[in-house]
C-alpha cells in the first residue's frame, strides 16, 4: 500500500512513511486526535442541492443494505494545500464516528470519498478490511472514470457512479446471504390503507399501558 | 535575642491581656451592637434598624436598587438549573433539562376524540401537516409544512403527518382514508400518525399501490429506520422533524417500486384511431422484406427496455457479506492504513492521478 500523502510505498507495520514522515500522530497534530461524529454526507461547500442530497442518501442506503458491513462517507469541501484528499480520508476513517444506517458499523469496512471543491482533487480511501476487495489500481480507475463528471461539476452523478461501481466490484468477492423474512401489514378495511407499526405491542383498548 | 524580634514578641505576649481588657471595657461603657431582625427589613419600619429607609417602589427611580426586588436568578423554578450547570451547554439547553422525565408506564393511553377526528376529515386536501391540538410551535410547524410540500411537489407519493399528544392514539374506528378531505384515499398516499415525544409508537399508513408495490421487508425497514433515526435526539420536536425527513427520503426511494402511471395515449379508446390505421394499412401479403429487420430491431429494443425496467422495479435485494481478513496496521492507523487513490481533475493542471 501507498502513503496517503506522498504515494510512496509503505510496508505493513510501518509506523510512518519513509519518504514524507506521514503518520497518525502527524495527521492528529493537524486535524485533532479525538473521535468526531460525522454524517455520511458532509457538504462543506454547499455544492449539493436538496434533491441531490436526498438522492445520494438513497444510494448510500441501498449500498449499506446490500453490504451490511460496509458504509461510504462523502466529504465535499475546500482543503488546504498541505492536506491531500487521502490525508483527510485516512483521518476520517480513523477518527470518525459515522452516522450511517446502522451506527454500529466498524470503520475498517468504511470508504471515504473526499472531493476537494477548491483544488479540484478527488480522493478515495478504504479501510483495512476492504483493501483486498478494492485494490488501489481499481480505485484509481474508478476515479478516472468519474473524472469527466467531476470536471463538469456533476458531483452527485459522480458520487452515484462511484457507489455503483464499488458495489459491483464488491459483489465479485462477496458471498450472498439470505433475505430477511418479510413482515406482514395490517390492511384496514374500507380505507384502502395498510397500517405498519414499529412495535406490535400496541393494544386496542384505551386503558392499555405504554411499555 | 535580636532587637528586631523584641517588639513582636512583647506584643504577642500582651495580646490576651489587651483583648480581655477591651471586652470588659465594652461591656461596661458602650451600647450593645444592633441585632439583625428580618422583620425590620420592611421600608419605613422603625426599631433602630441599620437598613436605610427606602421610598415605595412607585416613587423610586427606575434604576435604583431595591431591597424588595433582589436581582432575579437565572432560573427561578425549583429544582431548575444552576448557573454553573453543564446542562446549559447541551443541545436543548435548560428547556430540555427542565422537562420532567417521562414515566413510560404510568399513564394510560387516550383515544383521539371523535370531534378532533371529524375536524381532520374536514381539512383541505393539501393539508400535509395535521396538528389538530396545535402541539407544534409556529417555526417547527412551518418547517415541517415546507418539507411535506416539497415532497408533494417532487415525489409521486403524498406524505401526510398527523401529530397527536404523547398519551394519545388513533382509534381503530377512525378511518384515516377520510382525513384531509379524503386525500389519503389515493393510491400513493402515506400517512404517519406520530405521538409527540413517542415516535416509537408511530403508525405508518400506506396506500394500496405503495403497499402492493413495495416489498414488505422494505416497508418494515423504512419504519424501523425512521423510528431509530428520530430517537437519536431528545427533543420531541426534533424527533418529529427527523422522522418526517427520513420518511420522505424513504418514500423517494420506494418510488422505484411503483408502477408508472398509464400514458394518455393508452387511456384513449382504440376505436377512435382504428379507422385511420385501417385506411392506410397494407395487406399482409404486401409487406416488404425490409420490414423484417425493423421488426427484429424493435423486438430487441423492447426486450432490452423490459429487462431494464424490470431491473429498476425489482432491484437486487440480496445481502452480500465480505470476509474479514487479518489486519496488519500501517502508519499507526487503527482502521485505515491509507489504501486509496487520488485524482486531480482540474482543467488547468490536466488530469493527474496517483494511487
Amino acid at each position: 500500500m501507498n502513503c496517503p500523502h506522498c504515494s510512496t510505498t509503505v510496508v505493513a507495520g510501518a509506523a510512518s512513511c519513509p519518504a514524507c514522515g506521514f503518520s497518525t500522530p502527524a495527521i492528529r497534530a493537524l486535524l485533532g486526535g479525538d473521535w468526531v461524529r460525522l454524517e455520511r454526507i458532509t457538504d462543506r461547500s454547499q455544492r449539493l442541492s436538496l434533491r441531490d442530497t436526498r438522492h445520494l442518501e438513497v444510494c448510500l442506503d441501498d449500498f449499506e443494505r446490500a453490504f451490511p458491513q460496509c458504509f461510504l462517507a462523502l466529504y465535499l469541501g475546500p482543503l488546504p494545500d498541505n492536506l491531500t484528499p487521502c490525508d483527510l480520508g485516512f483521518w476520517m476513517l480513523n477518527h470518525g464516528a459515522f452516522q450511517s444506517l446502522q451506527i454500529m458499523k466498524r470503520n475498517e469496512f468504511g470508504i471515504a470519498l473526499v472531493l476537494d471543491t477548491l483544488g479540484q482533487r478527488a480522493g478515495i480511501t478504504a479501510g483495512y478490511a476492504l483493501e483486498r476487495h478494492l485494490p488501489p489500481d481499481f480505485l484509481q480507475l474508478l476515479l478516472i472514470s468519474v473524472g469527466p463528471r467531476l470536471r463538469k461539476g456533476a458531483l452527485a452523478s459522480a458520487v452515484e457512479s462511484v457507489v455503483a461501481q464499488t458495489a459491483r466490484r464488491l459483489k465479485t468477492s462477496a458471498r450472498p446471504a439470505p433475505r430477511p423474512a418479510p413482515v406482514q401489514a395490517v390492511v384496514l378495511p374500507g380505507s384502502g390503507l395498510s397500517c405498519f407499526e414499529p412495535l406490535r405491542q400496541r393494544s386496542d383498548s384505551a386503558t392499555s399501558l405504554r411499555s | 535575642m535580636n532587637a528586631r524580634w523584641k517588639f513582636p514578641a512583647v506584643m504577642a505576649a500582651m495580646l490576651p491581656l489587651l483583648m480581655t481588657h477591651a471586652r470588659s471595657h465594652a461591656s461596661a461603657d458602650e451600647p450593645a451592637l444592633p441585632v439583625w431582625d428580618p422583620r425590620s427589613n420592611a421600608p419605613g419600619s422603625t426599631g433602630g434598624s441599620l437598613v436605610p429607609f427606602l421610598p415605595p417602589p412607585s416613587e423610586a427611580p427606575a434604576r435604583m436598587p431595591s431591597l424588595e426586588k433582589p436581582p432575579t436568578r437565572l432560573f427561578m423554578e425549583d429544582g431548575a438549573l444552576q448557573s454553573d450547570d453543564l446542562n446549559l451547554f447541551l443541545q436543548g439547553g435548560p428547556e430540555q433539562a427542565r422537562r420532567p422525565a417521562s414515566d413510560p408506564v404510568s399513564s394510560p393511553l387516550r383515544e383521539l376524540s371523535p370531534a378532533r377526528i371529524a375536524g381532520l376529515r374536514s381539512l383541505p386536501r393539501d393539508t400535509w401537516l395535521m396538528d389538530p391540538l396545535a402541539l407544534l410551535p409556529a417555526p417547527q410547524s412551518q418547517s415541517l409544512h415546507r418539507l411535506l410540500q416539497y415532497h408533494a411537489a417532487n415525489a409521486t407519493s403524498r406524505l401526510h403527518l398527523l401529530v397527536i399528544e404523547q398519551d394519545q392514539f388513533l382509534p381503530d374506528q377512525a378511518n384515516p382514508g377520510l382525513f384531509a378531505g379524503g386525500a389519503l384515499s389515493g393510491n400513493n398516499a402515506a400517512l404517519i400518525v406520530c405521538p409527540l415525544g413517542e415516535t416509537w409508537r408511530s403508525r405508518f399508513y400506506l396506500g394500496s399501490s405503495l403497499r402492493e408495490g413495495v416489498p414488505a421487508h422494505l416497508a418494515a425497514e423504512m419504519i424501523r429506520d425512521c423510528v431509530r433515526d428520530s430517537q437519536l435526539v431528545l427533543d420531541p420536536k426534533q424527533q418529529l422533524q427527523r422522522l418526517a425527513v427520513r420518511a420522505s427520503t424513504w418514500l423517494f426511494r420506494l418510488e422505484n417500486f411503483l408502477k408508472p402511471a398509464p400514458a394518455q395515449s393508452l387511456r384513449n379508446p382504440l376505436r377512435e384511431i382504428a379507422p385511420a390505421i385501417n385506411s392506410s394499412a397494407e395487406a399482409p401479403g404486401n409487406l416488404s422484406v425490409l420490414w423484417l429487420p425493423a421488426f427484429g430491431l424493435a423486438f430487441l429494443l423492447s426486450l432490452m427496455l423490459w429487462k431494464h425496467s424490470r431491473r429498476a422495479t425489482f432491484p437486487d435485494e440480496r445481502i452480500w457479506l465480505l470476509e474479514e481478513p487479518e489486519i496488519v496496521p500501517r502508519l499507526g492507523g487503527a482502521f485505515c492504513g491509507g489504501g486509496g487513490a487520488v485524482l486531480h481533475h482540474g482543467k488547468t493542471g490536466g488530469p493527474r492521478s496517483k494511487a
